[in-house]
C-alpha cells in the first residue's frame, strides 16, 4: 500500500512553565485559574485579548499565581498593603523562574512604594507635590 | 468561502433588524460583570440563604435574603443588597441591609462592618465568602469594634438581655427608645 500525503495540518499547544507543576494535571484538563479573575493562567485576563506574552503569568515567592494584570491592579490599592491575596504575606516574584523574568521591572515600582499607612501624615503634603507636578 | 461569509453577516445583519438578537458590541461586558458571573456559577447556597439575581437592576446589584437557622437572629427574615463597583475584585462590593436591625455591627442605616468587606478584603474572595462572612454577623454577633454602640453593650454586659432585645426587635418592638423593623 502506497500513502500519499495531501496535506498537512500542524498543531501545537502551549502552557505557563510553572515550576512543580505536574504535568498530569495539565493533561487531565485541570487547569489552574488566577485567584483574582477566576480565568485560567493559560488565558487572559479581562483586559487583554491574546494570551501569552501579551498577559504573563507571575510566579510570587510564595507559590501563588496570578496574571500580572490582576496582581498589579491589587498591589496599586492601598488595601493590598503589598499582600499576596491569597497567603497575606508580603509578596514579591520567585527568583530563579524563567516566566517571571521581564516582569520584575513591572512590579517594581509597586513593591517598593512606601506603605499608605507610613504617608498618612505626609498627606497633604504629598497632594499638594503632585498639584505642583501638574504644573 | 468568502460568500459563505458574506451570507452569514447578511443573515445576521436581518436578524438584527428583526431584534431576534442584540448588535454585537452595544454592551461590552466589564471584568466585573465577568467574574460576578463566574462567582455566581460557582456558588453553593446554603438552604438559610437566596439570591435575587431577577430583581436586579443592572448586572452589578445583587440581593441576598437571609434566614438564619439558629443563633440570636434564628427565623428573621434579613434583605442585603451588595453592588458591585467597576473595580469588583480588586474593591469589595458594597453590602447594606436593608431593613433597621439591633445588632453591634450593623449600624441603623444597614452598613455593615465586616472585616472582609472592609480592611480585610482581598481580590481573591467571592460571593460565596461575603455570604458566609454574612452568615457569621448573624451566629456571632461581635461585640468589640461596634457600629450600634447600644447592642454591643448589651452583648458584652448581659447576653441573655441582649436575646430579649432581639426578639423585641425581630417583632418590630421597640428597644432602646428605638423602634425596629418587624422581620419575623
Amino acid at each position: 500500500m502506497q500513502l500519499e500525503f495531501k496535506k498537512v495540518y500542524p498543531v501545537f499547544s502551549w502552557s505557563w512553565d510553572i515550576p512543580g507543576d505536574d504535568d498530569a494535571d495539565r493533561e487531565i484538563g485541570d487547569e489552574d485559574l488566577c485567584g483574582i479573575c477566576r480565568v485560567s493562567y493559560n488565558g487572559t485576563c479581562p483586559g487583554c485579548k491574546y494570551p501569552g506574552d501579551n498577559c504573563p503569568l507571575v510566579i510570587g515567592e510564595c507559590n501563588h499565581n496570578f496574571h500580572v494584570h490582576c496582581i498589579q491592579q491589587w498591589l496599586a490599592t492601598p488595601t493590598a498593603k503589598g499582600l499576596c491575596p491569597m497567603c497575606r504575606q508580603q509578596f514579591s516574584l520567585k527568583r530563579g523562574v524563567a516566566i517571571n523574568e521581564g516582569q520584575v521591572e513591572k512590579l517594581a515600582n509597586l513593591l517598593l512604594q512606601p506603605r499608605p499607612a507610613a504617608l498618612a501624615a505626609d498627606d497633604q503634603d504629598m497632594m499638594m507635590d503632585q498639584e505642583f507636578a501638574v504644573r | 468561502m468568502l460568500k459563505l461569509r458574506q451570507l452569514q453577516k447578511q443573515k445576521q445583519e436581518q436578524a438584527r433588524q428583526n431584534g431576534t438578537i442584540p448588535a454585537p458590541g452595544n454592551a461590552p461586558v466589564s471584568a466585573c460583570q465577568l467574574r460576578l458571573r463566574k462567582d455566581l456559577a460557582s456558588l453553593d447556597i446554603p438552604p438559610c440563604v437566596s439570591i435575587d439575581v431577577s430583581e436586579c437592576e443592572s448586572n452589578s446589584r445583587l440581593y441576598i435574603n437571609i434566614t438564619p437557622d439558629e443563633g440570636y437572629y434564628k427565623c428573621g427574615h434579613f434583605k442585603f443588597c451588595a453592588t458591585f463597583k467597576d473595580t469588583y475584585p480588586i474593591e469589595p462590593p458594597k453590602v447594606t441591609l436593608l431593613s433597621k436591625i439591633f445588632h453591634p455591627n450593623i449600624d441603623l442605616q444597614g452598613n455593615v462592618c465586616l472585616n472582609i468587606l472592609r480592611e480585610d478584603w482581598s481580590p481573591v474572595l467571592d460571593v460565596q465568602s461575603i455570604l458566609i462572612g454574612l452568615l457569621m454577623l448573624f451566629l456571632e454577633p461581635n461585640a468589640t469594634d461596634p457600629l450600634n454602640k447600644v447592642a454591643a453593650d448589651v452583648l458584652a454586659a448581659n447576653p441573655h438581655q441582649f436575646r430579649r432585645d432581639v426578639a423585641t426587635s425581630l417583632r418590630g418592638g421597640q428597644v432602646n427608645g428605638q423602634w425596629y423593623d418587624r422581620v419575623i
